[in-house]
């Protein structure tokens, strides 16, 4: 059990009487991209807040790269997290937030400076990383954003919408940049709504509907279970899942 | 087309009447209805009164009432620049530029901005009106004070909307505009206060002569129109006032909708992005006074800290409370404690001041990073960041304050380094305390508003809480300080002269043991907000 990444156990969120999350158990490997999907208000970003200790479960408890979610100091160490809206701050540089999560999460010097400089240079952010990120456009902050959250090359990496906002080129260089991060063993927490993006990348998937566990499987599982057939896209397979949202028991896709 | 016009203009005014309504909360509504409330009875009793001395064969006080028109109707143009600013930039001009014409936004922006002055003006306007209507028994005079108040209220609207539309404009079509515009905004006062204490007599004697004569004179003779027999009102003066007015409020409309067209759909001057990198990673001066005693996450939140406030002087602004809070309270009440050393009033003013700016707001400070912040660093290294953030300039600060005032007075070396080290400890107590209570606010008050030296939103907290939380604080701070309020007191020190103990010495140990106590609540406040920062959750 201590060899998972993540790892939930009837996990759940309440808002008075509103279920966010319901009951969610979670079991993914190191060096697994789970695509984590579902329909807005699902509970997407909740789950994730929770994983990240932002958020206090009602009930239930979890584990990230081994330690407790019930222990912020122990388990931020090992995380990175990129949440819908990327947490930078227009005052400062790009280079200047770079160095600043540097400092704080007190990385060697030479070491976090040329990381940075090597991750600026393939999100083509070289040239605007001494500009102000108030005049940076959507897709530049969201590429400070994932290279914050991946700078300390943590064990688990959370991304919401890491894709959001970037061109294609862009987008490319995300999807191989989470590609590089899963081969060197970071198990990558993926929410998003660019269903080829997780089809191309995602090792499992999880899809959440109404704050319940709804399926789990494999691209070509889940394909497979919403009898699309393998040739079906990812696009049927999460429709007609989600269509079927009286599933009582969260279960495997196979 | 008009009454189309009119018609969006209302619905934009009503979203943003709702939107305001939820922004601000329950509480601070009632609060300021109570406000509003009293004061409109204590005016209608003062009009009553004024009614009776006239119906009695008093004469009219036509030079009071025209210098309180003139200031009604200055705060009335304030008031509505500053909505204006609150309210234009939450306009989508995106959304409401592509489904319908710019002049019914601008409208209403105007509408919006008239009612919510409107609001407070209503019932003291009524109450003047039926007091002075009662107490001269004409019943018309409270028609046309309401009038005369409805029409100077929407003329002053117009002209508040249109300077902070221009002062928008400038600020979008020059380059440095917005710099210049912001500078104004926060230190224009202090030439016009300085102007103010050197040229008193002449300023007092020209403005009231000024506004003792027309054309606020014309706003009394309209207002007193209804009972234009009894009070001496001039009925010309006052049709003359509604008509400038009126043309007034309409000729405003046009230059809303003209500026704000020009705002919208015009292109900003081409302003290039503030660039120039801040080496957040080499070691600085810090690290040369302290080595790597202080841990580096530590001091990269403090040095984060100190180059956000150097490109936007948001605590700055803060430091503007501690003067209120020393002016209104610390130094009258230091008098009225018969002689609480000035300078230990000054030197304590100054430990608040500098406290209050790096410690003060951390959520609304923080607020874009601050998922960031809770999943990189632990509570010990924010609010130890913060504190050296502000202990390391009070450490040049006050000594550059009290040093040389030290060295010209008659007190001890031993004195002086008990101030220093008085102030220095005060400032500390002062940040942690101020983190302890801001820590305790959730994320959910805060709302983007206007920021000064940038284009990014600051997120603040809307009501009235802040202001008590900062009240809080200051007297915290301040109550933590009593030894030294107390041992340099003269009754004190001379008591304990006729004892036997010194002067300079009572003095520098009540310093001393003030210091001492601070340094006791710095403790237990850190530890408070490095609890709160640990268990903040996004509900």
């Amino acid at each position: 059990m201590a060899d998972l990444a993540i790892e939930t156990d009837a996990l759940t969120k309440r808002y008075g009487n509103e279920y966010a999350v319901r009951e969610l158990d979670l079991e993914i490997d190191p060096g697994t991209v789970y695509g984590f999907l579902g329909p807005n208000g699902a509970g997407k970003t909740t789950t994730m807040r929770m994983l990240t200790t932002l958020t206090k479960p009602t009930s239930g408890s979890a584990r990230v790269a081994g330690h407790s979610i019930a222990e912020r100091d122990a388990v931020t160490p090992h995380i990175g997290y990129l949440p819908e809206e990327p947490p930078i701050y227009d005052e400062l540089t790009g280079r200047e937030q770079l160095e600043y999560v540097a400092g704080l999460r007190d990385l060697p010097r030479e070491e976090s400076g040329a990381r940075i400089e090597r991750l600026l240079e393939r999100f083509d952010l070289t040239g605007d990383a001494d500009k102000r990120i108030e005049a940076y456009s959507k897709g530049m902050r969201q590429k400070v954003g994932v290279i914050q959250a991946v700078l300390h090359e943590p064990a688990v990496a959370f991304l919401d919408e890491p894709t959001s906002g970037l061109d294609p080129r862009a987008a490319r260089t995300m999807r191989e940049t989470i590609a590089d991060l899963a081969d060197r063993e970071m198990t990558i927490f993926l929410s998003t709504h660019i269903l080829p993006v997780v089809d191309e990348l995602g090792d499992r998937i999880g899809v959440l509907h109404d704050g319940r566990l709804v399926a789990e499987g494999t691209p070509t599982e889940l394909k497979r279970r919403a009898e699309t057939g393998e040739e079906g896209s990812l696009e049927d397979a999460f429709l007609a899942v989600t269509d079927e949202g009286e599933y009582a028991e969260p279960e495997e896709a196979v | 087309m008009w009454r189309s016009w009119l018609r969006g203009g209302a619905e934009i005014a009503r979203g943003e009447w709702v939107l305001h309504r939820r922004e601000r909360g329950g509480v601070a509504r009632r609060g300021l209805a109570f406000a509003v409330f009293v004061v409109g009875a204590a005016l209608g009793w003062g009009a009553y009164g004024i009614g009776r001395e006239v119906a009695g064969g008093e004469s009219v006080p036509f030079g009071v009432l025209g210098i309180a028109a003139a200031a009604t109707m200055a705060w009335v143009a304030w008031r509505s620049s500053r909505l204006t600013r609150d309210s234009f930039e939450g306009l989508n001009p995106e959304f409401l530029l592509t489904t319908v014409p710019a002049r019914i936004p601008a409208l209403g922006l105007l509408v919006v901005v008239y009612a919510r002055v409107a609001t407070v003006l209503a019932v003291p306007t009524v109450a003047i009106g039926v007091g002075g209507a009662v107490g001269l028994r004409t019943p018309a005079l409270a028609l046309t004070v309401v009038l005369a108040v409805a029409a100077a209220t929407a003329a002053a609207v117009g002209v508040g909307v249109s300077v902070r539309l221009v002062a928008s404009l400038a600020a979008s079509r020059l380059s440095r505009g917005r710099t210049y515009r912001d500078l104004v905004v926060l230190f224009g006062w202090v030439p016009l206060v300085v102007g103010w204490f050197l040229l008193i007599e002449t300023v007092e004697r020209v403005s009231i002569a000024w506004l003792a004569a027309a054309p606020t004179r014309g706003v009394a003779d309209l207002a007193l129109l209804g009972a234009a027999g009894r009070t001496g009102a001039d009925p010309a003066s006052g049709l003359a006032a509604l008509a400038v007015f009126a043309s007034g409020a309409a000729l405003s409309v046009g230059t809303t909708t003209f500026l704000a067209r020009r705002i919208w759909e015009g292109e900003p001057a081409g302003r290039a992005p503030k660039t120039g990198s801040h080496p957040l990673l080499e070691p600085g001066w810090v690290e040369r006074l302290t080595g790597e005693r202080i841990p580096r996450p530590v001091r990269t939140v403090a040095r984060k800290r100190w180059l956000v406030e150097r490109r936007t002087a948001r605590g700055l602004l803060y430091a503007g409370q501690v003067v209120g809070f020393s002016g209104i309270v610390l130094f009258p009440a230091g008098i009225l404690a018969g002689g609480v050393p000035l300078f230990v009033l000054v030197v304590h003013s100054l430990g608040l001041a500098v406290g209050i700016v790096f410690g003060s707001d951390p959520i609304g400070i923080e607020y874009r990073g601050l998922q960031m912040m809770l999943t990189t660093v632990g509570g010990r290294a924010f609010v130890g960041g913060f504190l050296l953030a502000a202990l390391a300039p009070a450490a040049v600060i006050v000594p550059a304050v009290v040093l040389p005032l030290g060295a010209v007075s008659t007190a001890t070396a031993g004195e002086t380094l008990s101030f220093v080290l008085f102030g220095i400890a005060v400032c500390g107590s002062t940040a942690t305390l101020a983190l302890a209570v801001g820590l305790g606010v959730e994320r959910s008050a805060f709302v983007p508003h206007p920021g000064f030296f940038t284009d990014a939103p600051w997120y603040i907290e809307i009501g009235w809480e802040q202001f008590g939380r900062l009240g809080v604080v200051l007297v915290a701070a301040t109550l933590s300080a009593l030894p030294a309020f107390v041992g340099t007191h003269p009754v004190v020190y001379e008591y304990l002269a006729g004892a036997g103990l010194s002067v300079p010495a009572t003095r520098s140990v009540s310093l001393l043991l003030g210091a001492l106590v601070a340094v006791g609540v710095t403790r237990l406040a850190s530890e408070i907000a490095i609890d709160r920062y640990e268990g903040y959750s996004f509900e």
